[in-house]
């Protein structure tokens, strides 16, 4: 899996660029997320789920998204795709194609969902309405964005059955959930979401759920969409070893922001957030024979957030200035920052 | 599907017989002495002898079943004395009235709580969800005998605009006899509607929840096509309620009956307990207790066909 910096990712090092800057140097990104935050109302005053979180995605590359539960990585997904409850307050710009997900209307984000962005959810098995069977599950997602016969809508979904490899696709077109395996289920949630060849994918931890062969031939799917022209994909998991598979930068995010970006490599080989490195300890790895080392604690509360960094409480290299202020991000390379007081910048930047 | 279908039909059974030789059993062990009415005051004990043989009542309680059995298998309730008719035939035009009565109640009731229900649902939190919460409790809370004699003060006594009670004749034209249910069925489909209601709406609630709904709206379907989704899915409880309601309606109800001077099955039984005449009030008793576990079957049947999961459950 050789990674390859990009040059555009250089503009996401100045703190908030501006969407003109972009264009100037590099293609434009399909998507840029800009400083996205979310809030849901709670007894205890707001909670942040999504902490000013901006990130970059070049066309046809896969993002991983590491992090425990609670982190934040499914309510980003959500939050993107416009599917978070009215109560929750967001702010942000999530710029897909060029126009500002957050900002347009409900309906237009709709018209949006399904064919430019769409999105596999973890559970397939409680994703899918159980009471409408495959076939028109699949026509009515398809006939959504492209006005065709109910007759054409029927063999485009076979074709996506076929696309998404269910074994003799006719009569599982026919069949209801509840007459699915769970692997099997997930591959047509996947296909519908597959029904417009969008150009962004949402993978909230697809794997997950499923037992663990069934898991490596879903994993295997995505790996060849990955190859699909254009689609990128962000795949949010809290297994390090699936990040590492399928993506080509990685993500790790804590108490709802995003504390170190990298490429696979630069992170897997130096990893330079404590809470990263505490992730990489936690994972067990071959012919290892002791327990792996847990990361003590427990995730903050995010409705009452520390002022200083969110990792410090259970940071075992803590200083007296982690608790005091936010850690700005610190680059150790063009496509590798983390958010630690403690890293040293490359010189290079 | 055929197959589940019959087997829920064939399990009815068994509970039309229960329920056949627990409301037999009731009457015939209860106290009380149906000859005492029958009898002239100056009767000897050789009359009573006679009349009990005459009626068949000295013969043991499984024969006295069997022969009851049999006979309203063919259609034959046996005789009342007092109203010097066959109950078969006193049934027959009760239950007519009470369907009639019933049926509209319950597109009535039915229509306006589920309408209500599914609007309080979507729009949960809202004035909307507010009113028909509220008006719910309201109706549930309210007796509907009240709630009739009301309508009869301001729509009949008060502004002359309704008949104060009866029922209406086909020869009077169709607009007569619409008249003449305008008020039973207000005040006899209030409790259906705000049952309904809630029900529809907690069910509404609960599955817009549902991992599912986040999935339709991920393919970017429009609201009201989750909306479809969400109904199907939600349908189970309200049809369960539906058929409950509908049963109770078809019952028929006393006090609505009573006080709009209706000739229904509700009216019969109350006269008919007043007067202990024993074979109508078995007759009625059975009647309604039938209609119950038919549209008990009814509602399984529907539910298997709008959840295929129950034809996997059998």
């Amino acid at each position: 899996m050789a990674v390859t910096a990009v040059p555009e990712r250089t503009a996401r090092q100045q703190p908030r660029p501006s969407v003109g800057s972009v264009a100037s140097s590099a293609p434009a990104p399909l998507l840029q997320v800009e400083g996205l935050k979310t809030q849901f109302p709670t007894r205890g005053g707001w909670l942040t789920a999504v902490n000013e979180v901006s990130f970059e995605l070049a066309p046809g590359t896969v993002l991983g998204v590491l992090g425990e539960s609670g982190s934040g990585k499914s309510a980003m997904l959500r939050t993107i795709l416009g599917l978070q409850p009215k109560s929750a307050r967001i702010s942000g710009e999530v710029i897909l194609e060029g126009r500002d997900l957050i900002a347009m209307s409900a309906r237009e984000r709709a018209a949006m969902r399904g064919s430019s962005v769409s999105m596999v959810f973890q559970d397939p098995m409680t994703a899918l309405d159980p009471v409408f069977s495959v076939e028109q599950q699949l026509v009515e997602t398809i006939r959504r964005h492209h006005p065709m016969s109910g007759e054409e809508a029927r063999g485009r979904a076979l074709e996506l059955l076929h696309l998404v490899q269910i074994p003799s696709p006719e009569r599982r077109l026919k069949a209801y959930p509840y007459e699915l395996s769970g692997g099997m289920r997930q591959r047509i949630v996947i296909a519908m979401a597959l029904v417009s060849n969008p150009t962004l994918l949402l993978a909230d931890e697809p794997t997950t759920a499923l037992d663990v062969t069934v898991q490596a031939r879903v994993l295997d799917l995505f790996h060849e969409l990955k190859g699909r022209e254009g689609m990128s994909i962000i795949f949010v998991t809290h297994d390090l070893s699936v990040a590492a598979e399928i993506a080509d930068e990685i993500a790790v995010m804590y108490a709802g922001r995003i504390v170190e970006q990298g490429s696979v490599e630069e992170l897997v080989r130096s990893p330079q957030h404590p809470y990263t490195r505490g992730l990489l300890e936690a994972n067990v790895r071959p012919g290892q024979a002791d327990r792996p080392e847990a990361i003590r604690g427990a995730p903050p509360n995010l409705a009452n957030l520390p002022p200083g960094c969110s990792f410090a409480p259970r940071c075992d290299l803590v200083e007296d200035a982690c608790w005091s202020a936010l850690p700005e991000p610190v680059h150790v390379s063009a496509s590798h920052f983390a958010r630690c007081r403690l890293v040293t910048a490359s010189e290079s930047n | 599907m055929a197959t589940i279908i019959g087997r829920r039909v064939a399990m009815a059974i068994p509970t039309l017989f229960g329920v056949s030789i627990l409301i037999w059993l009731l009457l015939s062990i209860l106290p009380g002495d149906p000859l005492a009415f029958l009898l002239p005051q100056d009767a000897t004990p050789a009359d009573r002898e006679q009349l009990s043989a005459d009626l068949g009542l000295d013969r043991p309680l499984v024969v006295r079943y069997v022969s009851w059995v049999g006979d309203v298998m063919t259609g034959d309730f046996g005789y009342s004395p007092f109203r010097r008719r066959d109950v078969s035939e006193l049934i027959a035009t009760a239950w007519t009235n009470t369907a009639i009565l019933a049926g509209v109640s319950a597109v009535f009731g039915l229509t306006i709580g589920v309408a209500a229900g599914t609007l309080a649902g979507v729009y949960r939190g809202s004035l909307i969800d507010r009113a028909v919460t509220g008006l719910a409790i309201v109706g549930l809370s309210v007796p509907s005998f009240w709630i009739g004699i009301l309508l009869l003060i301001l729509f009949s006594a008060q502004w002359g605009l309704l008949p104060a009670g009866g029922i209406g004749s086909l020869e009077d034209g169709y607009l007569d006899y619409a008249k003449h249910l305008v008020m039973p069925v207000i005040a006899g489909s209030l409790i259906t509607i705000a049952i309904t209601a809630r029900v529809t709406r907690a069910s509404i609630v609960e599955t817009y929840q549902l991992e599912f709904v986040d999935l339709l709206r991920a393919k970017g379907l429009r609201e009201y096509q989750v909306l479809l989704h969400v109904s199907k899915n939600a349908m189970s409880p309200v049809l369960t309620t539906a058929g409950l309601q509908i049963g109770y309606l078809l019952g028929g109800s006393v006090l609505i009956e009573t006080i709009f001077s209706w000739p229904g099955l509700g009216q019969l039984v109350f006269n008919a307990i007043s007067a202990r005449d024993l074979l109508v009030v078995q007759a009625t008793t059975l009647v309604i207790a039938v209609t119950f576990v038919l549209l008990n079957l009814a509602v399984d049947i529907l539910q298997i066909a709008f959840d295929p999961r129950q034809k996997a459950a059998g």
